[in-house]
């Protein structure tokens, strides 16, 4: 005799008869978005079980999944799971989606950089700390364009209402 | 396949149009459509929406909006092309990654001045109020209507009020979606509405009757507002009778905090955009509502 529902089994019957839940036909959503959602966010979720859940899902219900999650969850979610990817802190939320996808889908995460050899020394290696960071251009927050800051300061400033047009060709008659 | 023209207007202000355009929009556009966004209100909320405050200003320093555009084209009688005057890609919101295909022809707040100068000046020019009018629906069915072949959806967001290129607009679209409350004051106004645009003595010689009756949207709706279910009953009553005065949308706009959230340009998904803790906003509302959009102006 059963002593607990089985809640598989239970999801199994809500799918095959929706016709029979109407009233909770609305909360299957998000029920079904909180639970993949905390399936993601396991703290010992690997790219390996992260494939598992895409593979099951089906590629365009996990985009949506994901589309659904917290900026700063999938950026949780990107970065340690490609830590070694050294643009993925200070990326976008759009490029933290792009390569959460793409890790899923396939694609390798960035693999451990090389030990610095020895012979550099500790002191190339100071210096080397301490440069400004020319090598790889950056996408961090301040680069990112696509999300103009918005109006600071007084509550009724705005560029757009002090903004004034040019000049028509002709002034009119 | 042309693309359909959709205006959303009501006389009165504050029922949630500019709301109804965002959200209408986004939702087409995230189901694949090219979508374009006319803002024929100078208080320019749906431009402020999807084009944010920097770069609005930036077009409206360059001229590129709706209001220089008549300027030009009425007052200066300029040969500006239309097209030149829309940005593309405005929407910062993304969906599967994608940013949302929707352009933009913006307003500004001189819009409100513009009109009365294309007035003066046809005036000024011995145009009669007929002739006048008679310009505007050529200068629609010359400029506007030929968007049409570059979009899926032309979405006009009329002005409060009736100006003299929010009725044009209204005659011309395909189909009118009035954004409506289920209240007193805002179901009132809506018959003042409907005898201006719709009624035996609306219009006039210059100006053709619209397509199709208007399509009240139900905005802003509370179950636990008894006002509102009592509305309610009677626009539905109303829409049932033999001769209707209006169609009433099956699917209703909830009161949604989520709603008032979409307006500003803070959420990079269109799932987050329109998340609402307290019911499936997406799934429950906007999906139907864009499908029953979809079935009225391309059939079931």
């Amino acid at each position: 005799m059963a002593l607990e529902i089985d809640g598989l089994a239970i999801l199994c019957a809500i799918a095959e008869t929706p016709q029979a839940f109407p009233a909770i036909r609305q909360d299957v959503n998000k029920a079904a978005q909180a639970l993949v959602t905390k399936q993601i966010k396991a703290r010992g979720l690997t790219v390996a079980g992260l494939r598992q859940v895409q593979a099951a899902l089906g590629p365009q219900p996990f985009a949506l999944i994901v589309d659904g999650m917290k900026d700063a969850e999938v950026k949780t979610l990107a970065v340690r799971l490609d830590r070694h990817d050294p643009d993925l802190k200070a990326a976008k939320p759009t490029d933290h989606r792009r390569r959460l996808l793409a890790l899923a889908a396939g694609t390798d995460p960035v693999a451990k950089p090389a030990a610095p050899a020895r012979s550099a020394g500790k002191a190339s290696a100071k210096a080397a700390a301490t440069a400004p960071a020319t090598a790889r251009p950056r996408t961090g927050r301040r680069d990112a364009a696509a999300r103009p800051p918005e109006p600071a300061g007084h509550a009724l400033d705005s560029a757009a209402m002090a903004a004034i047009p040019p000049r028509r060709r002709k002034p009119a008659s | 396949m042309t693309g359909k023209m959709i205006a959303v207007a009501n006389m009165k202000g504050g029922v949630g149009k500019t709301t109804t355009v965002v959200m209408l929009a986004d939702a087409l556009a995230a189901s694949g459509a090219r979508v374009l966004v006319v803002d024929l209100d100078p208080q320019a909320s749906a431009s402020i929406c999807f084009a944010g405050d920097e770069i609005l200003a930036e077009m409206i320093r360059g001229g590129r909006t709706l209001d220089h555009y008549l300027g030009l084209r009425i007052v200066d009688r300029d040969r500006a092309s239309l097209p030149d005057f829309v940005r593309g890609s405005v929407s910062t919101t993304a969906h599967l990654n994608e940013p949302l295909p929707v352009a933009l022809l913006p307003s500004g707040p001189d819009l409100r001045i513009v009109e009365r100068e294309i007035i003066y000046a046809l005036t000024t020019r011995k145009f009669s109020m007929h002739a006048i009018e008679a310009h505007l629906w050529r200068l629609f069915h010359d400029d506007f209507v030929p968007l049409r072949d570059a979009y899926d959806y032309v979405l006009f967001d009329c002005a409060p009020g009736i100006s003299p290129m929010t009725e044009v607009a209204i005659r011309a679209c395909d189909l009118v979606v009035v954004a409506c409350i289920p209240d007193f004051l805002s179901t009132y106004v809506l018959k003042g509405f409907y005898r201006l645009i719709w009624g035996p003595r609306a219009g006039g010689e210059s100006m053709l009757a619209p397509k199709s009756l208007p399509h009240v949207l139900i905005t802003r709706a509370q179950e636990t507002v008894k006002q509102h279910q009592a509305t309610l009953q009677l626009l539905e009553e109303g829409a049932q009778l033999p001769n209707p005065a209006y169609r009433l949308f099956r699917n209703r706009v909830p009161q949604s905090a989520a709603l008032a959230n979409a307006l500003t340009r803070q959420y990079t998904t269109y799932r987050n955009k329109y998340y609402d803790a307290s019911r499936d906003l997406i799934g429950g509302t906007i999906a139907p509502l864009t499908a029953e959009l979809k079935e009225i102006l391309h059939g079931a």
